[in-house]
């Protein structure tokens, strides 16, 4: 299990066996799948194995949150400095009209390695010193929708596939009777782009990422018909294998022995899945840990979740807590509406980078905690104070994975417009989580209508200043 | 870990094997071009921007120069040395050539190295037929190549079912099967052919193909997917494909029936085709952004459904592979950018009748309307008689509204609707004097967008920027008059006159409460006539900061060059009256759905090329026009100016390239692969057809046949190679595993629309209802709770539950679950191809969801009524039904004592549902034979 591409390989080549697809057939497949070019791109060192995203939806505030700037307090109410705004894309804003905005929140230094996090995140300020931040980050899409698909696919344009398929499409899964990729959800609503920020778009149906419900059944038709019991249920799965495999004898056609296999793994899902979702044997010290509260659907739970699926072989999880777009607007601002926000993942992330270091996980773990793109130092003249969104410049965590610990990548000018060191885009992030998977971005290929394609596209460097 | 290792390099040499080289030289298109293609022409191919060392090796020129001498040859040189600096591929792009592709060049050279343009581009070889079926002919030949021979024909029972789900989407009823096995002689199954091919199923099985093909919905997409109606457009397929519309008209009219001379109303339907591209509703979603995209999806999708080429990837450069250049690209995009819709509304929409009082009706209200549309622009165009519109195209608003222009010289103000704003439009108007300006504000849009659909001008400012001067200069106005001004200060409001917009009147500004249903206007007067030299810029700024969303929404800036003078009415009451008259014709509209069709916009646009293909960075212009790689062999001749051109291009005898395109999807759909595996990439770095001349003689026979779908079916139908069984063996899979030699037929799942419709009909519930609004079957709860606007799906009741899948509602945020875990795809692109998947999800769908369950109760109940004496009985009886065959001894054992159990733990009925549900889940009830 240590070598998860032999893993998958193994049972692609039990299934071809099964099947009566010879070798050389079996090579076929793998060459036309692009496995060929898998082998290609696995780097010999590997130091993550999963990958916990937890995405912040509708961009989180980084100048609230990690980014005190002493200029922008005292800027507060100026416009913006012509020597600023020279050449400056804007969102929505008017850029020569509006103006800076300080931030309302108190900043203190943390931990030994002494990154300033705001009063709004107690619980991750306490974790510092486990935490790698990207201050430099930079995005391209000003909108929600495009700016969450590029820094899921690397595209802004519907088409290519999510980061997540593009790690099981290299690695392969270790869950024996779960999906490899997991998408969970919480927030008053989904994620604005939907299916394609976790699809598999060209790349094989079975590295898409399934997305668990946000209530009920995790999975869909997990549960058997009203009325059928777990006897009837197995004897009918039985029934239907017993069947395949009669069919199978008398066409000689593996597509027929192939179902018997997967009719298998559907009925282990039926039994493992609601294992996985009973919280019940978790201690009130995790429950506790995570603030799960009543247990209902939330962030907390999901990171629960998280935790549950990598132990159990998923390779990529990845939720998204929505509703951080705020720009002033009523129910929408910076300040109760962000502070309800940051309560409702601030412990669990914490808590989860604590459950995940104790049980010996965050070692191979990598946890990525961020927005879509960040918010303005301007101000947004609306009914409340708010920022728009804001591309030059945002922040972004890491942990585990293999990633320095107590470090700071990048820095922002003296308003947190623009990085002035340590600038790092979406393709320089996608390239470095590949590399710590082992894989490298540049080999990463797959064909699809004549051309080779990567997540990366032609951008994309591994930052190695963030690496342990 | 070298097991794997041995296995992949095996199998990559074996991808090269199956070419017999034979003792002829090897064919420039067939081997040499594939070989450049894969490992040269990204750096010396058609981009002229990535060319390395001004070498260019696609074309004729480029190649000689290297290529003609033999073993000398510079070419050679560089592939086979072993210096990593004279290497090439370089070391760092590539592991370079194999000993074979090397052995393939020097032959090539050796015997030459004659070239000839790429395969998918030259004419139809026009091969001649000699065999009792041509393509039997074809598959025969290449066979005994081969030393291999073709299957038996498959079974009478299998065949006739494999037949319907290929035409209809659903296996033979229980008397079509019966009465087909009573005569499954040649004859009867041509008859059967013909039968099924002029069957309304059939039209509705081959059109959700097409909804595939154009990325129908019945939403917007985006955030909010709103709903949308366009379903019209998709029965207008349904029946094109039963009546067998010819193709090359069904291609007009969908490109451009709007354009046809004398277009009918089924014409203009038929344009919905490309309109099926996506809608932003999302609140500050810019137009001209996303109408953009809409037009480079139509572009990209009408190449890869008619050209199988990837013309998208033209988008930001010069094709890196094919023969598109960037600026052809937007020759394309040139085509498509001149129609009226908007990337952020559904418009413009067309009444759909079905009945003939309705179509009466509907003919009656659209006169009535464009009459009272022309009066209305007549009665404005005369009210402004004596100014001139000005529209300058930088036109903005702060805090982030956007300023639409309007053919009619207007904006609409759509996107963010922020509390404060001010607009600002600017450009040089031309040498001359201004005197005045007018702004007349328009109640269709407008006139403001606060909650009672008031604004307040609070100041008007006028600016010019002499040519060559670094400041602007404020131009005084010294007089205002409008034609109406909200005065309710006899309410404890307040008078908001006109002169209060005047810079520094220190007043409220100009408001018209409460006459917000007709058109007003408001005049400023200049201090003194200014005059303008060419190139001196003009600004106007209109400050709207009252609050409260008191902006406008809608209207049209006009200059005069003398002040008119206020003795007129500077609303004309001809003008209000129009309006008035207008809006009551649009109140009358009948209640007739309304689908989304395709129109040329009033006034042309200009097409730019987008540098690095940004919408934001308008390079030069570009003129419409197809590639002239493609545009070779023409038979009639011309300049393609528009798309009716571009349909008519598409559709000429000498397009080849077309022919061969749609007859490869046509042979895709019935055997599973195209003779070109690569459906959607004809170009350059595609695959080459595995039968070349029995490709070319189905794309003839389209054309001979006057570009007929039915004819060119029924020849792979009644072929042996579609009739033969698809029983095989495991030498033969590990011969041939994707079945490219065609020596059997191949065994393929049902897509989830096949494999519910195949339910509905055994359990005998099918309603058979044809077109239609789009209903909802059930699914599980939940399934819609993720997307941000919740929709809500009611499941439809009685027999609307039960129609056939096409007409299942699609969101395009949160497709049907059913279908999607089948791989019917995301309607957010093209789809010319669904590429199966397998995945427990599908076995738990089948097992547990609640569609198939209340299908399989349904099933159950007919199983429980049928007259029989025994559970074997009833059991062969229901086996029969739903796969059109008794089972064998040890099938009927195991579903017996499955009958038993459940029948001892639950009873009768459950026992029957229980029989039910492992027949819809056996892979002979979820596979095509």
């Amino acid at each position: 299990m240590s070598e998860p591409l032999h893993h998958l390989s193994r049972r692609s080549i039990l299934r071809a066996g099964a099947s009566g697809i010879g070798a050389l057939a079996l090579g076929d497949l793998l060459a036309r799948d692009g496995l060929a070019d898998v082998q290609r791109a696995r780097l010999p060192v590997a130091k993550a194995k999963r990958v916990i995203w937890l995405f912040m939806a509708g961009a989180p505030s980084q100048l609230e949150l990690f980014e005190p700037k002493e200029t922008l307090q005292r800027l507060d109410g100026q416009p913006l400095p012509p020597s600023l705004s020279a050449g400056k894309r804007f969102a929505f804003i008017d850029g020569e009209r509006a103006k800076l905005l300080g931030t309302k929140r108190t900043f203190t230094r943390h931990g030994e390695c002494g990154a300033p996090v705001s009063e709004l995140l107690p619980n991750i300020a306490g974790i510092v010193d486990k935490l790698c931040f990207l201050r430099g980050m930079q995005a391209k899409e000003i909108n929600h929708g495009p700016a969450k698909l590029f820094m899921n696919t690397g595209s802004g344009q519907f088409g290519r596939p999510s980061m997540g398929a593009w790690s099981l499409y290299g690695l392969g899964s270790e869950a024996e009777d779960l999906p490899g990729f997991v998408v969970l959800r919480s927030g008053g609503r989904g994620p604005r782009g939907g299916a394609p920020l976790w699809g598999n778009a060209f790349l094989p149906t079975n590295v898409a990422g399934t997305p668990f419900r946000a209530q009920g059944d995790p999975v869909l038709d997990l549960a058997s018909p009203e009325g059928v019991g777990a006897d009837e249920q197995s004897d009918f799965f039985a029934a239907v294998g017993d069947l395949d495999r009669i069919a199978a004898d008398r066409t000689g056609d593996p597509a027929f022995r192939d179902r018997v296999k997967t009719y298998e793994l559907a009925h282990r899902m039926q039994t493992s899945t609601p294992d996985l979702i009973d919280l019940s044997g978790e201690t009130q010290e995790t429950r506790d840990l995570y603030g799960l509260g009543d247990g209902r659907p939330s962030f907390a739970r999901n990171c629960l979740l998280a935790r549950r699926l990598v132990e159990r072989g998923t390779r990529f999880v990845q939720l998204y807590h929505t509703d951080w777009d705020h720009h002033g607007d009523p129910g929408n601002h910076l300040g109760e509406p962000l502070e309800r926000r940051c309560k409702e993942v601030d412990r669990a992330t914490a808590g989860l980078i604590l459950d995940l270091e104790r049980r010996g996980l965050l070692e191979d773990t990598l946890v990525v905690w961020g927005g879509e793109f960040g918010r303005t130092p301007l101000g947004e003249v609306r009914d409340f104070v708010g920022r728009d969104h804001h591309v030059s410049a945002f922040t972004l965590f890491m942990a585990g994975g293999g990633i320095k610990p107590g470090h700071s990548y990048g820095e922002t000018d003296e308003i947190g417009f623009a990085p002035v060191q340590g600038a790092m885009d979406v393709h320089d992030l996608h390239a470095t989580i590949l590399h710590q998977l082992g894989l490298d971005h540049e080999k990463l290929t797959f064909r699809f209508q004549g051309r080779d394609y990567r997540l990366t596209d032609v951008h994309g460097r591994v930052i190695r200043d963030v690496l342990r | 870990m070298s097991l794997l290792l041995l296995l992949i390099g095996t199998s990559l040499l074996g991808a090269q094997a199956p070419q017999v080289p034979g003792e002829a030289p090897p064919g420039w298109s067939e081997e040499v071009r594939p070989i450049l293609a894969e490992h040269c022409f990204e750096c010396h191919g058609p981009d002229p921007e990535t060319r390395a060392a001004r070498l260019r090796l696609d074309t004729e020129d480029g190649l000689i120069r290297s290529a003609r001498d033999g073993a000398e040859s510079e070419l050679l040189y560089r592939v086979t040395s072993t210096d990593d600096f004279d290497r090439m591929p370089p070391p760092e792009h590539s592991a370079g050539l194999t000993a074979d592709e090397v052995d393939v060049l020097s032959r090539w050279m050796e015997a030459g190295a004659t070239w000839e343009p790429h395969w998918a581009y030259a004419p139809l070889s026009e091969p001649a037929a000699d065999a009792a079926h041509p393509i039997d002919g074809f598959v025969q030949a290449r066979l005994e190549e081969e030393g291999l021979s073709a299957a038996p024909l498959a079974a009478p029972r299998d065949l006739i079912r494999r037949l319907h789900l290929d035409l209809t989407g659903m296996p033979p009823s229980p008397e079509d099967l019966a009465s087909f096995l009573e005569d499954p002689s040649e004859v009867a199954y041509a008859a059967r052919v013909d039968e099924l091919l002029a069957s309304t199923a059939f039209g509705e099985h081959w059109a959700r193909h097409w909804l595939d093909v154009a990325r129908y919905a019945d939403s917007h997409g985006f955030t909010i997917d709103g709903g949308r109606t366009i379903w019209p457009w998709r029965d207008w397929v349904v029946h094109a494909i039963a009546t067998d519309l010819p193709f090359d008209q069904f291609t007009m009219d969908q490109l451009a029936g709007d354009l046809t001379p004398g277009a009918t109303r089924a014409q203009r339907i038929a344009t919905g085709f490309h309109r099926n591209t996506q809608v932003n509703q999302e609140g500050g979603a810019k137009d001209e952004e996303n109408r953009v995209h809409a037009v480079i999806d139509r572009v990209a999708t009408t190449g890869a459904v008619w050209l199988g080429a990837t013309v998208g990837c033209a988008q930001c450069h010069t094709h890196k592979f094919d023969p598109i250049t960037q600026a052809e690209f937007f020759g394309l995009y040139a085509l498509f950018n001149t129609t009226a819709d908007s990337g952020v509304s559904s418009g413009p929409t067309m009444l759909v009748p079905r009945t003939a009082e309705e179509a009466s009706k509907a003919l009656a209200w659209e006169a009535g309307w464009t009459d009272a549309d022309a009066a209305w622009r007549a009665a404005w165009d005369a009210a402004g008689a004596g100014w001139r519109v000005w529209q300058p195209r930088r036109a903005t608003g702060s805090n982030g509204p956007e300023l639409r222009a309007e053919p009619d010289g207007s904006y609409r103000v759509v996107g963010q609707s922020p509390i404060y704003s001010t607009y600002v439009l600017e450009d040089a108007p031309g040498a001359g004097p201004l005197a005045a300006l007018r702004l007349e504000v328009l109640p269709d849009g407008g006139p403001g967008r606060s909650g009672n659909r008031n604004f307040v001008l609070q100041e008007i400012r006028v600016e010019r920027l002499a040519a060559g001067a670094e400041d602007w200069s404020p131009l005084p106005l010294t007089a205002a008059r409008a034609d109406f001004e909200q005065d309710t200060s006899a309410d404890g409001g307040h008078h908001y006159a006109v002169a209060g917009a005047l810079p520094g009147s220190g007043l409220r500004g100009w408001a018209i409460k409460p006459e917000f249903d007709a058109p007003h206007a408001a005049e400023f007067i200049l201090a003194e006539p200014v005059e303008f030299a060419e190139g001196d810029r003009l600004r106007v700024l209109l400050q709207q900061e009252h609050g409260a969303r008191h902006t406008l929404g809608r209207f049209r800036m006009l200059l005069a060059g003398e002040d008119p003078g206020a003795d007129r009415d500077l609303v004309p009451a001809a003008w209000k009256e129009a309006w008035t008259a207008r809006r009551a014709q649009a109140r009358r509209r009948p209640g007739l759905p309304m689908t989304m069709v395709m129109e040329e916009r009033e006034v042309p646009r200009e097409t730019r090329r987008f540098h690095r293909g940004s919408f934001l960075d308008p390079r030069e212009p570009v003129a419409p026009g197809v590639p002239a790689a493609l545009d070779r062999f023409r038979a009639e001749p011309g300049p393609v100016t528009d798309r009716l051109d571009l349909a008519r291009w598409l559709m000429d005898p000498g397009n080849a390239l077309v022919q061969r395109v749609t007859v490869n999807r046509w042979w895709q759909q019935l055997m599973g692969a195209g003779l070109v595996a690569t459906e959607n990439d004809f170009g350059l770095r595609g695959a080459r057809p595995s039968h070349p001349e029995l490709l070319d003689w189905l794309a003839a026979e389209l054309r001979d046949s006057g570009y007929s779908r039915r004819h060119v079916l029924r020849q792979i139908l009644l072929s042996r190679t579609y009739r033969q069984t698809a029983l095989t063996d495991a030498a033969l899979l590990e011969r041939d595993p994707d079945n490219a030699l065609l020596a059997r037929q191949t065994r393929r799942r049902l897509s989830g629309e096949q494999l519910r419709d195949s339910m509905l009909l055994a359990a005998g519930v099918l309603d058979p209802k044809v077109g239609g609004p789009p209903v909802q079957p059930p699914q599980p709860e939940g399934v819609y709770a993720f997307t941000q606007n919740r929709k809500n799906w009611k499941p439809s009741e009685g027999s609307a539950r039960h129609r056939r899948s096409l007409y299942t509602r699609i969101w395009r945020s949160a497709a049907f679950p059913f279908f999607t875990t089948f791989d019917t795809p995301a309607a957010n692109v093209t789809c010319t191809r669904r590429v199966p998947s397998r995945s427990p999800l599908q076995a738990l769908a089948l097992a547990n969801d609640p569609l198939v369950v209340e299908l399989a109760a349904a099933f159950g109940a007919r199983i429980g009524a049928l007259e029989a004496a025994s559970d074997d009985a009833r059991i062969d009886a229901a086996f029969q039904l739903a796969l059109g065959r008794p089972p064998a001894d040890a099938e009927r054992e195991r579903l017996a004592s499955h009958v038993r159990s459940v029948r001892e733990a639950r009873g009768e009925e459950a026992a029957w549902f229980a029989l039910a549900r492992v027949l819809f889940n056996l892979g002979e009830f979820t596979h095509r034979p």
